[in-house]
């Protein structure tokens, strides 16, 4: 599934205009990486809960060459599921 | 301060499209729907956020930590996220409280406005390719 099918399931099982689909689609994204972006934390109850991970820099190899290279400090995202849909996708 | 679902419920509502209680719903089913889709094993992708997908775990030795009885786990599913490469980015170059956080001297500073480079590559360090 992709964001625009997300949109047209969203639009019918709530029986919205398109237009209005996506707005709420994009906003749920867009507060969700705007969170991420300043630091923040996300919890959504029964999805899961995303936070910014700090990782320290090492040395590393690019495995093409052998060349030793330092890898700099890096944040990433990281989502951990919820308990909720982790026991679902479990289940089924 | 951590964003939860009401947060986001709020900034559906604000706006202006929608009444409180439909905003609600609106929320709550998208993420049913993505649920729903990932319990039927089906990736989700939402371009320039990232993508879910469900792993198939074999099943393995393991031990009770407490008694160190081996038993054998079962087979289970689990839900990965990969954040795709534009959100990786834009977390990455975010401006943080600390200025050590900043990258080494080695990486050039992000022409503003161009598209955001991968990690490694602005780094010069380990290049790896996201999905999308």
């Amino acid at each position: 599934m992709n964001k625009s099918q997300l949109i047209e399931a969203l639009a019918k099982a709530e029986n919205l205009t398109i237009k209005k689909a996506e707005m709420v689609v994009n906003t749920m994204f867009g507060s969700v990486e705007e969170a991420l972006v300043k630091g923040d934390r996300v919890e959504i109850r029964g999805f899961g809960s995303f936070k910014v991970k700090d990782y320290d820099g090492y040395q590393g190899r690019n495995p093409k060459t052998g060349e030793i290279i330092d890898v700099g400090q890096k944040k990433l995202p990281f989502f951990k599921v919820g308990k909720e849909l982790k026991e679902r996708v479990d289940q089924e | 301060m951590t964003l939860t679902k009401a947060d986001i419920v709020a900034r559906v509502y604000s706006e202006g499209m929608l009444t409180k209680a439909e905003a609600a719903d609106a929320v709550e089913r998208s993420l049913d729907l993505v649920k729903e889709a990932l319990a039927n094993e089906e990736e989700v992708l939402v371009s320039g956020f990232g993508k879910w997908s469900v792993r198939r775990k074999a099943a393995r030795r393991g031990r009770n930590p407490q008694t160190g009885d081996p038993l054998t786990l079962p087979p289970r599913k689990v839900v990965t996220f990969r954040p795709s490469r534009v959100l990786k980015a834009k977390v990455q170059n975010a401006p943080s409280e600390s200025p050590e956080q900043a990258r080494p001297a080695a990486a050039p500073a992000q022409p503003q406005g161009s598209a955001p480079a991968e990690n490694g590559e602005a780094g010069g360090g380990v290049i790896r390719r996201g999905y999308f």
